[in-house]
């Protein structure tokens, strides 16, 4: 992802300050206080415990949870587009301004606050009071054999123990590199393992040590010990409310009351809250309430959801069924994206395919450019869109837009370049004009090469939509990601399945579109 | 081939032209296709081009109706210098049959014939077309609805045919129209196109590197070799004196002379 940042870079110098899409003015005047969130458990529920204490302020909330990576969020709080979300300080330092680690929290803290506020007017508010670090854990019956309490205690048993570490925390300096440098650390084998399976390898005794997030709900119910940072290698991952300027200047009041959640958070209580969301699948919104309640913020105790157990009983089809009304307005909203997006990109890359094909000296170079904004990684594509388009549904389009013209620009020029040519010629040579030529002959003749560049570009653009989720645009990616944040499979197969159908209707009605405008006389059975 | 039946409309009235090219030359880079070739054909007449593949004949023959543009020299049909107006004009009056035939997969039959009346916005267009099928042999009722790819080789040169000579053109120009053809179905199409000749009277340009054919249907034989043309005669003319070697070997080869 680093490598297309330069290209970008430069796209991005040359593209139109945003004046495009600015937040219409209606939501500017609005008092409405937009939220957002990463899409993994800890920042949805966060984010949910921020909406629902400005609620019980009698604030106006819209919840915008899920939005892609660290760059897609974060450049939605730049643009305006959300007011806040759950930041924390080491990814600040790391991911954002792509500095140096640094071990002293409180030097991180001051810096970063220092640094986006001069930057960007954005702010830090107080530490809510827990980290989100890495994290190594030794299951509890070995590290109680071994007397380990620390990581200290670990590096001198390390080269008895097998390690399962995800490949992430293998190769970053921060990670295992580090580690080895700080404490002496060797293990005895280490064993690239992905998160999910991790904690399966560590209880089934396949693995003694793995590493993990501090507050992630599995290390609360799996019977592990989290081994201490005695010499603070890690960096500190500190969660922080991150505010932009819209909240800052023009809701006081409500940065009063999120900074008064500073302090109030412990690792273990976020752990247990975590746990509640990731392995007993309780709603977010319940588990904020209660969380809230712990904290003595409200007084409304949730009792546990008793909705949510029973839908984890119901068939798979019960539960589409329940869900039925929000996945076919999810559908809509898919098929709108997709549908608009293509036919813009039809619109523009059919006349330029055939414009290219009076025009070869130009076409390679022009189709290329094109194809290489195929290349470009979604969530890179729509990470770059926010700075201009903002977030939603406008960038969303952009970027499927994009997409699609490379199939369609491609098969257009193909198609009528390579289509009959002795007919082409012979129609050339009887007197037609070049123009007559192009629509009566070799335009008729690649209907069918054209067709299928149109087919495969909504195809491609039904899978690709889904992604439009992690810039809130909606659409069936929504339960795909919110699935995929709290392991619900359910959940995923809820937003890809109809996908998938649709993928198959978008693709069947195409081909009756080809079946009614390719020549008959080009087919087997006349 | 079918004998004219009663319903065979009487052939049209076309004014041949004549056709003349002087010192054409055409290269390719550093190929030179054509070397100051000079050609006269008088109205009504039927000229081959034969010679070897390379030697020049597809490249004069383009060079009539612009479909070659040559670096220097003159071509006049009918007395006025092409270059005088727009190259698609100039083709409409020029009959061309390619050969592959060049129908358009996506038209039926009678729309790929009726093509060059349409183009010049003759509001008869389709009777036309339906006459020219019937002239060369194929009936309207069996064939003007067929699509191209139901055709055998001689039905789609045949359809060609009727496409170039459907406008009534005053020059039919011939681009090895039977060479892809099985030899028995290219002795039906010659013998029918030699009917066709003595009824119409176009001026005709015929390229062939099949010399029998030249001497079955050309009234002038023009001998080319690298570019340059050899000699020009009457197929009699020739076949008594073929003046130079190379003309006597091929001459030989094709079975057209003795000894």
């Amino acid at each position: 992802m680093k490598k297309i940042w330069l290209p970008l870079s430069l796209l991005l110098l040359l593209a139109a300050p945003r004046a495009i899409a600015a937040p219409s003015p209606a939501e500017e005047a609005t008092q409405v206080i937009r939220i957002g969130s990463k899409p993994f458990a800890e920042s949805y529920l966060l984010a949910e415990i921020f909406a629902q204490v400005l609620e019980s302020e009698g604030f106006e909330v819209s919840r915008r949870p899920g939005l892609g990576s660290t760059e897609i969020v974060f450049g939605a709080l730049r643009s305006g587009d959300i007011d806040l979300y759950p930041e924390y300080t080491g990814t600040g330092l790391l991911a954002i301004l792509k500095e140096q680690p640094q071990t002293n929290p409180r030097e991180v803290f001051r810096h970063v606050s220092q640094v986006f506020e001069s930057r960007w007017q954005i702010h830090w508010l107080p530490p809510l009071g827990f980290q989100n670090t890495y994290a190594v854990a030794v299951r509890e019956d070995k590290a109680e054999q071994l007397h380990l309490k620390t990581l200290s205690d670990l590096a001198r048993v390390a080269p008895k123990l097998v390690a399962g570490l995800s490949p992430d925390f293998m190769g970053r300096p921060d990670g295992l590199p580090g580690l080895s440098e700080a404490y002496g650390l060797h293990f005895g084998k280490t064993r690239p393992l992905l998160q999910a399976l991790k904690y399966q390898a560590l209880n089934q005794g396949e693995v003694d040590v793995i590493d993990g997030y501090s507050t992630d709900g599995r290390l609360a119910q799996a019977s592990v010990r989290i081994l201490e940072d005695d010499k603070d290698f890690f960096p500190p991952y500190e969660a922080v409310p991150l505010v932009g300027p819209r909240l800052w200047k023009r809701f006081p009041r409500a940065v009063e009351v999120l900074s008064q959640l500073g302090g109030r958070f412990d690792a273990s209580h976020m752990r247990r809250w975590n746990q509640r969301v990731e392995v007993e699948r309780e709603s977010v919104s319940s588990v904020a309430a209660d969380a809230l309640a712990e904290l003595g913020l409200s007084s409304a105790v949730h009792t546990k959801a008793e909705d949510s157990e029973k839908e984890q009983s119901k068939s798979f089809l019960a539960y589409l069924w329940g869900r039925r009304s929000l996945l076919f307005r999810l559908s809509l909203r898919h098929l709108f994206l997709v549908g608009v997006s293509l036919l813009a990109a039809v619109l523009l890359a059919l006349p330029a395919g055939l414009a290219l094909e009076r025009a070869p000296r130009f076409a390679e170079g022009v189709i290329r450019g094109a194809g290489v904004l195929q290349t470009l990684p979604s969530i890179a594509l729509l990470a770059f869109m926010i700075p201009l388009l903002g977030i939603g549904v406008v960038p969303a389009l952009a970027a499927l837009f994009l997409y699609s013209l490379y199939p369609v620009l491609r098969n257009t020029y193909t198609g009528v370049r390579d289509a009959d040519d002795e007919a082409a010629r012979a129609a050339t040579a009887l007197g037609m004009t070049p123009l007559q030529v192009l629509r009566q002959v070799r335009l008729p003749l690649a209907a069918p090469v054209i067709m299928a560049g149109i087919r495969t570009a909504a195809v491609i653009n039904v899978g690709t939509a889904t992604l439009a989720a992690f810039i809130g645009a909606g659409g069936l990616g929504d339960p795909i990601v919110s699935g995929l944040t709290l392991s619900d499979t359910r959940m995923i197969l809820s937003g890809a399945l109809p996908a998938a159908l649709l993928a198959l209707i978008v693709d069947g009605l195409l081909a009756l579109v080809e079946r009614f405008v390719a020549p008959r006389g080009l087919r087997a059975e006349s | 081939m079918r004998s004219p039946g009663p319903n065979t409309p009487a052939p049209p009235q076309t004014t041949p032209l004549a056709l003349r090219a002087q010192r054409v030359t055409k290269r390719y880079g550093a190929h030179t296709a054509l070397l100051s070739a000079s050609l006269e054909v008088s109205p009504g007449a039927c000229v081959a081009l034969v010679g070897e593949s390379g030697a020049g004949k597809t490249t004069l023959l383009r060079c009539f109706n612009r479909m070659v543009v040559p670096q220097e020299g003159r071509i006049t049909v009918g007395g006025r210098d092409i270059t005088s107006g727009p190259p698609h004009a100039l083709r409409r009056r020029l009959g061309y049959v390619p050969q592959h035939g060049g129908l358009m997969p996506h038209w039926k039959v009678l729309r790929n014939v009726a093509l060059v009346p349409r183009l010049l916005g003759m509001p008869d267009a389709e009777e036309r077309a339906l006459s020219a099928l019937q002239r060369t042999g194929l009936t309207a009722e069996d064939f003007a609805d067929r699509w191209p790819r139901s055709l055998s080789g001689g039905q789609r040169q045949r359809v060609a045919l009727a496409r170039a000579l459907a406008a009534d053109p005053g020059v039919l120009l011939l681009d090895e129209p039977f060479g892809a053809l099985d030899a028995i179905t290219r002795a039906e199409l010659q013998e029918s196109f030699a009917k066709l000749r003595t009824e119409l009277k176009v001026t005709t340009l015929l390229v062939t590197h099949d010399l029998r054919e030249a001497f079955l249907l050309a009234d002038m034989v023009v001998v080319l070799q690298g570019g340059r043309i050899l000699v020009s005669d009457t197929p009699d003319g020739l076949r008594e004196d073929p003046r130079d070697g190379y003309v006597h070997a091929l001459l030989k080869h094709a079975g057209v002379v003795q000894g």
